[in-house]
């Protein structure tokens, strides 16, 4: 719960509004009777930063009084609030999943419900629960293989559904779930190998469970450390825990397969489990996807060319061609002879194991093209198994404290 | 001893009614069961075979020439027919995506109903014209939206039925200038969709929304309470909508923010001379290049109505929405400009008091920032007149955004530039933009199509109902109707290139929704190993009875089967004895 909620509050930071996110939480943790801190959900066991009510930073608001001049600043980074959820319970079933990723939705869905992306859109998947050789549980009597979710992707990429997609799972044996998955431009992560187990990060004894996962305490406090107009790429993400440190060399040597020589990201020894990452059928250089294009909503803007000071004389002129693209720092030559530009990418939906074609300079200058015309589209589908650990051991801890509260009196 | 077997037999079957009673759970299971299983658990799969038609459907191959009207400034009649006749000859069909045709004399009435007219060319005379041939984009101009091009200054040949014209006659005549120009307008090959642009959608929300960065900190009547956005609307945005009918059914949603904080605080300046009235140094705030991509603040701002639209019933549930910002920044950051437009002139700039930033985000909308904005004194309302300029950016990101292609620089005259025409959409560039959606929509249908099949075939658990298969066929039709025979039966004149348009529009309707029809989902694949581990604990426990019962009776059959074969030997016995006995009586 934490672990989605975290990263929920994360991309949402970084700009993605709540209508381009679906999140899917199958329990109210936090508003279970049974919350010794009602209304809230904590992902540390300082508790400094609610997921769920106000969303308010403590740490960011003290900051905030320690530097007044900075208080303008300071406006957006406590500005996340209140959690829109938009499959809830028993709603968050394998066949809603499986709905929501195609598309094929009963028509009386409101539009919070879809997952309204085309071809120049990416998607970030982010997966957490209960989790075994090939599948994950959904809602204790049900779950999704490897299987279903591989072709649900493929189902994806022949609409033109997406137009990069990331998959992260965070469950026991997580690197399995994404083995079948066989449709281009799509990089997958995992927490931990097969026959191998997901770990919490650390307990909260007050509450009395385990608060979040290790793997996604990590990564979020990686992506803590970037903003939006971050130019951070995916292989700082996959550097994450210092490759400098020597057991990651270690490892790099004896597991060739989970860490191919770009993508030696996470460290072990501190996840307790060994991430794995597949990215053969990812076509673009990891140096040159940003962080953003899967974790943040950052528009691309463009200005006309021959605006620039002609907008400050006051003049608006009619048909102008040239766009100046603020960010990428060059000029894009839009309307009438924009041609053919995407044809070059569509044609890439019917061979879908032959990544070879990808090869070559025709793709990244789709990639710069695509990416830098679509960042504003980001979508997310975050979807989560809720109930934890919180309400699991929750009776354990009550005990203690009545004890406690007696020694008291 | 009798008495006891004959209790025992009315108390327990006959053995034969006992074998029945235990063969019949067996068979009853297998002969209505496992039928019953298979109808239950079987998937619905219907011949999708109605999709290898469309195979021969070839991207973007659209026949129908969008006919142009060639009409002549001034005298001459004879010549223009000649003209028009040779051209069609010059330019191969092959090469060509129109075809010429004379203005007829009733054509003058169908000027006035507001839609776009056909695209049509105007001969004008070399000798009071430039000779390069230019599009007429000044509104008050009563050739407004045509090609103005070059008459010939030579004779034309009279051409008979058969004849074909020389090279240089073509050449004199002007093909190849024709040719150029028209290629620029209407290319052979339909312009694909821009990147910047939203992707083909019949239904489209604009929502323009005003944004005062914080209300509070004008003073009283500083802040824009309201804008005349109904009137700004009609003006500027109604005849884009209007002209754009054919293709696109819009929703236009207005709303107005009080506070819209940024996430970010804009770097500042100091200019000399900035423009305004006793004011010869100032500061201006700056926003940056990544700062504008990260201007639209989504997280702080409620931007959007869908809700109240949903409520009201309007079908708004997938409707790509394109917004339209008007932001004012607060008091105290004016003039808020971006970077971009200060860059390279030093100290120098001047912001006069009508300057607007402006920059568009693509497939998203785009925002417009006066430096200093306007607003009526006594109630802080903005007129349509004082949004004079952020509405007409509107309107052409709203075109851009929209797909629609700008005319050709070539045929724009320096003049001209300058205009700012009520109607900016030219016939030639709605024919254009028919012509790219024509395309976009057949090769959207066909690619649908062929992956339905594709996924059908590659997905076995993919059920395939009948409403699936009678939306592909439907669609299938469509494409093959636009494409296909009808052409040859009646070349309707009024229908053309329009009647092709609704029919691919149809089809690639149809094909979405068949391949999002929602009994499309297949559930699920499971291993073997979980059907073993379904099916054991629910049939072991049932069919252990059942086998026991069997067993026995085959143990009891094969006893009994041995305990006769005993008997009879020594039946056979008895009788030998007892011949043995009569031969010795």
């Amino acid at each position: 719960m934490a672990n989605t909620l975290g990263m929920y509050r994360t991309v949402k930071r970084l700009g993605i509004p709540d209508s381009q996110i679906i999140l899917m939480l199958a329990d109210d943790v936090a508003c279970n009777p049974r919350n010794g801190f009602p209304g809230a959900i904590y992902a540390n066991s300082g508790r400094q930063l609610d997921l769920y009510g106000s969303g308010v930073d403590t740490k960011a608001a003290n900051d905030e009084e320690d530097q007044p001049e900075q208080d303008e600043a300071q406006e957006g980074v406590k500005g996340v609030e209140g959690v829109e959820v938009d499959y809830r319970g028993y709603e968050v079933n394998v066949e809603n999943f499986l709905r929501v990723l195609t598309g094929r939705l009963p028509p009386h869905m409101p539009p919070s419900k879809h997952l309204l992306t085309d071809s120049s859109s990416n998607i970030f998947i982010y997966l957490t629960g209960h989790g075994g050789d090939g599948f994950l549980k959904f809602q204790d009597n049900e779950e999704i293989g490897s299987r279903d979710l591989g072709d649900a992707v493929g189902q994806m990429w022949e609409k033109q559904r997406y137009n990069k997609m990331m998959v992260m799972v965070d469950t026991c044996q997580a690197n399995t779930m994404y083995q079948d998955i066989y449709s281009p431009n799509v990089i997958a992560t995992g927490s931990s190998q097969l026959g191998e187990n997901s770990y919490s990060h650390h307990n909260d004894m007050d509450i009395g469970v385990a608060v979040i996962d290790s793997f996604t305490h990590y990564v979020l406090q990686y992506l803590e450390g970037i903003d939006k107009g971050s130019k951070a790429t995916m292989q700082d993400f996959v550097r994450l825990r210092g490759s400098d440190q020597p057991t990651v060399k270690k490892f790099l040597i004896f597991l060739p397969v989970f860490f191919q020589t770009q993508f030696n990201i996470y460290d072990p020894e501190k996840i307790k489990s060994h991430p794995g990452i597949r990215k053969d059928l990812f076509p673009f250089d990891l140096q040159q996807t940003l962080v953003t294009d899967f974790f943040g909503g950052v528009s691309h803007v463009q200005i006309p060319l021959s605006h620039g000071n002609a907008s400050l004389r006051g003049g608006v002129t009619n048909g102008t061609d040239i766009w100046y693209d603020l960010a990428e720092g060059e000029g894009i030559r839009t309307g009438l002879p924009a041609a053919a530009t995407n044809r070059g990418e569509r044609s890439l939906s019917s061979p879908v194991s032959d990544t070879s074609s990808f090869n070559g300079s025709s793709t990244s200058k789709a990639h710069d093209l695509s990416s830098s015309l679509t960042r504003s589209q980001d979508w997310l589908v975050v979807f989560a198994l809720g109930l934890l650990f919180f309400t699991l051991s929750w009776t354990t801890s009550r005990p203690g404290r009545l004890s406690r509260k007696v020694k008291n009196e | 001893m009798s008495s006891a077997t004959a209790i025992e037999s009315t108390i327990n079957p006959s053995s034969k009614s006992r074998i029945l009673t235990i063969l019949s759970f067996p068979v009853i299971a297998l002969a209505f069961g496992i039928p019953w299983w298979m109808h239950t658990t079987s998937i619905e799969r219907r011949s999708l075979a109605a999709i290898g038609t469309v195979r021969g459907i070839q991207e973007g191959w659209i026949e129908e020439k969008v006919v142009v009207r060639v009409e002549q400034e001034g005298e001459g009649g004879g010549d223009v027919l000649r003209w028009t006749r040779m051209m069609n000859v010059c330019v191969p069909a092959e090469r060509r995506a129109w075809e010429l045709d004379i203005v007829e004399g009733s054509r003058e009435g169908s000027e006035d109903d507001g839609a776009v007219q056909s695209p049509h060319i105007k001969l004008v005379n070399q000798a009071a014209y430039p000779v390069l041939p230019y599009v007429d984009i000044v509104p008050s101009s009563p050739s407004f939206g045509a090609l103005m091009f070059p008459a010939p200054a030579i004779p034309l040949r009279h051409l008979g039925e058969h004849s074909i014209p020389r090279p240089d006659e073509c050449k004199a005549a002007g093909s190849d200038k024709l040719f150029d120009a028209m290629e620029a307008l209407l290319p052979l090959q339909p312009w694909t969709l821009p990147g910047h642009a939203i992707k083909y959608a019949e239904n489209v929300t604009f929502s323009f929304v005003l944004l005062n960065e914080d209300a509070s900190a004008d003073k009283g009547s500083r802040m824009a309470r309201g804008w005349d956005v109904e009137d700004a609307l009609r003006t500027y945005i109604q005849p884009v909508v209007a002209a754009l009918e054919p293709f696109h059914t819009v929703t236009i949603e207005s709303q107005i923010l009080y506070h819209a904080p940024l996430k970010f605080v804009p770097g500042s300046r100091m200019l000399h001379n900035t423009g305004l009235p006793n004011d010869t140094e100032s500061k201006v705030w700056t926003v940056s290049d990544t700062q504008a991509s990260g201007f639209v603040n989504t997280e702080q701002w409620t931007l959007g109505t869908l809700v109240e639209a949903f409520l009201e019933r309007v079908r708004v549930t997938n409707n790509p929405v394109l917004r339209f910002l008007l932001f004012l920044p607060k008091a105290g950051r004016r003039p808020l400009v971006l970077e971009e437009s200060l860059r390279g002139d030093g100290e120098a700039v001047t912001i006069p008091p009508t300057a607007i930033s402006t920059f568009r985000i693509p497939q998203f909308g785009s925002v417009v920032i006066p430096a200093y904005p306007e607003r009526q004194e006594e109630d802080g309302y903005m007129s349509s007149h004082q949004m004079r300029q952020a509405f007409t950016v509107f309107r052409r990101d709203l075109l851009q955004l929209l797909g629609v292609p700008s005319l050709p620089e070539t045929l724009c005259r320096d003049d001209a530039s300058n205009a700012d025409p009520g109607l900016i959409i030219t016939p030639w560039q709605f024919s254009s933009l028919l012509r790219t959606h024509v395309q976009a929509t057949t090769i959207s249908a066909v690619d649908t199509l062929t992956s339905i099949s594709r996924l059908v075939s590659r997905i076995r658990e993919m059920p395939v109902g009948k409403e699936v298969v009678g939306d592909v066929e439907s669609s299938v039709d469509a494409l093959t109707e636009a494409f296909g025979k009808r052409r040859k039966s009646s070349r309707a004149a009024d229908e053309g290139l329009m009647g092709v348009w609704e029919k691919t529009k149809r089809a690639s309707a149809l094909a979405d929704r068949a391949f999002f029809n929602p009994s499309m989902v297949g559930l699920l694949y499971f291993p073997d190993e979980h059907k073993y581990a379904v099916y054991a604990p629910l049939f072991a426990p049932i069919s252990v009875p059942v086998i026991v019962a069997i067993i026995k009776e085959v143990k009891r059959w094969r006893k009994k089967r041995k305990a006769r074969r005993t008997q009879g030997v020594e039946v056979n016995r008895n009788k030998l004895v007892v011949s043995r006995q009569e031969k010795a009586i």
